[in-house]
């Protein structure tokens, strides 16, 4: 039964994604190496060949080639079948279909819990962020310059009293810039300027709206182990663009490297079980992620951006194509 | 650090597609060596039948001389798992293209093997007698715009299928070939 599903068009379509993904993520990586990339903005473009690409691979392949699923094209024209592992039953106790199977319904467990559920608990604790407390005249001449530098409509400002260090941007079309009193405090003039241009450069580059639509794909690929880890790293790489882009206007690394490190976070000791668990793993994320960050604007200082290369681009995109069609 | 030049770059990328394709085809390659009964090309029935101890197999004695298909097949294909078949195609004598099928399959098999004739439309079937077994002919039009016939019967459980860009009759004719008796 399990192989009748895998064989069926969904079936189909489930098990190429996650091979087209794998693929691309494999040609991706290598090709970091093999066009000598570094800068995160070419990751970020390149990763997102690994996060679209195979959504739209096997439709496109169908429509090419409709006898591409079919036996005689797996065995003369293929480069890779997976229905041939998908048959094997090594012990014979479970066929590998089973695991595969059973391993995509793990992903979309972690799925759930980790992408879903966060967002209706975010829903129903709207107010956590705490109440607007205005903002401070300072803060605005600071944004002025800021947005008048960069050329976007100014956003507002909000300043919430928490005794966290925060500092988010919400809105999709007027931003508005939410920073903790914790953080006004900790921060002196220069780190301020550079946590807020990280701001604004996100809202210069319209990240929320990129990273919603990135999220749809992660949503429609939820089954998909690859989709999983690679939207996280377009995410991060995004802030390691933000980073190099507000370097380059403030001049000033190490004020945002200062800015950038009082955003540790250590979690309480009073917490027990699976919840100090639960915690200490996403702290533990959360600060690599600052220390990468970190290290890389300690790397490059005020290091330009590579001149991106569109030809290694199309062509390793290409190559992602071509071998995708081989792989069924 | 010194930057690599474009030709670095591109030897590089291409030493790296030499090294997923070499993976990709080693991993293809490694499910018939822990199965070796599944799917695959063989160059002589014989070999065929002797690799896989296939004990029963319906191959024509008959195939009319003006069809110009060649004996024996251009390709052989055969599995025992997951379940057995026999695929044989026959070609023209002047050109690449297939114009015989014969496809011989488990029927209890989970799913069916697709011919490579890819039939695109068909009309009603009609029940026909070969050699005293029921079996069905379907008169249809195939890749091209060719039309075709498909004949299949039930022979204690195996369903042999036959796909010929031939008439009805030829079809029948080539069907009653495979089986034993006058």
């Amino acid at each position: 039964m399990i192989i009748r599903f895998l064989s069926s068009y969904p079936g189909m379509y489930i098990t190429q994604s996650v091979l087209h993904s794998f693929v691309a993520l494999i040609i991706v990586e290598l090709s970091f190496f093999a066009w000598d990339i570094r800068d995160h903005h070419a990751k970020f473009r390149y990763r997102l060949l690994t996060l679209t690409l195979p959504v739209f691979m096997f439709p496109l392949y169908q429509i090419i080639t409709p006898q591409r699923s079919a036996w005689y094209f797996r065995l003369n024209t293929a480069l890779f079948d997976s229905q041939r592992w998908l048959e094997l039953n090594p012990l014979g106790v479970l066929p590998l279909a089973a695991v595969f199977l059973a391993f995509l319904i793990a992903i979309t467990t972690v799925f759930v819990v980790q992408e879903i559920l966060p967002i209706f608990r975010e829903r129903s604790a709207r107010n956590d962020l705490g109440t607007c407390e205005g903002t401070r005249d300072t803060l605005d001449a600071m944004m002025e310059s800021i947005s008048s530098e960069i050329s976007i409509t100014k956003p507002s400002i909000c300043i919430i009293e928490e005794p966290l260090p925060i500092l988010v941007t919400q809105g999709f079309k007027d931003h508005t810039i939410v920073v903790s009193s914790h953080l006004i405090e900790v921060l002196d003039e220069d780190q301020l300027k550079g946590a807020l241009t990280h701001e604004a450069v996100h809202i210069m580059r319209d990240s929320s709206t990129k990273t919603q639509l990135i999220y749809l794909l992660r949503i429609l690929m939820f089954y998909n182990p690859v989709s999983l880890v690679e939207f996280r790293r377009v995410v991060h790489d995004d802030e390691f663009i933000c980073d190099a882009i507000t370097v380059s206007i403030t001049k000033n690394p190490a004020a945002l490297i200062a800015a950038i490190s009082s955003f540790y976070y250590h979690p309480a000791q009073g917490l027990q079980g699976l919840s100090q668990m639960k915690e200490r793993i996403e702290s533990h994320s959360h600060n690599l992620l600052l220390d990468e960050r970190i290290q890389k604007l300690r790397e490059t200082g005020l290091e330009g951006n590579e001149r991106f290369g569109w030809a290694s681009f199309m062509l390793t995109a290409s190559v992602i194509l071509v071998m995708g069609y081989l792989v069924v | 650090m010194k930057k690599r030049s474009f030709g670095t770059k591109l030897f590089l990328f291409t030493i790296t597609l030499l090294l997923v394709t070499a993976t990709l085809t080693v991993l293809n390659w490694i499910p018939s060596l822990m199965q070796k009964q599944t799917m695959k090309r063989f160059s002589s029935i014989d070999i065929a039948k002797k690799e896989l101890r296939i004990h029963r197999l319906f191959l024509p004695t008959y195939i009319p001389e003006d069809l110009r298909l060649v004996w024996p097949p251009a390709e052989i294909y055969a599995q025992e798992v997951p379940f057995s078949a026999f695929i044989m195609h026959l070609r023209y004598r002047d050109s690449r293209d297939i114009g015989l099928v014969i496809q011989q399959a488990d029927a209890n098999a989970p799913y069916q093997i697709e011919p490579l004739i890819k039939i695109k439309t068909t009309n009603a079937g009609s029940q026909i007698s070969i050699k005293d077994r029921k079996a069905v002919l379907i008169p249809a039009v195939c890749d091209g715009n060719v039309p075709c016939n498909e004949v299949s019967w039930n022979e204690n459980g195996t369903i042999i299928t036959l796909i010929c860009k031939c008439s009805a009759q030829d079809i029948v004719k080539i069907a009653s070939s495979t089986l034993p008796g006058p």
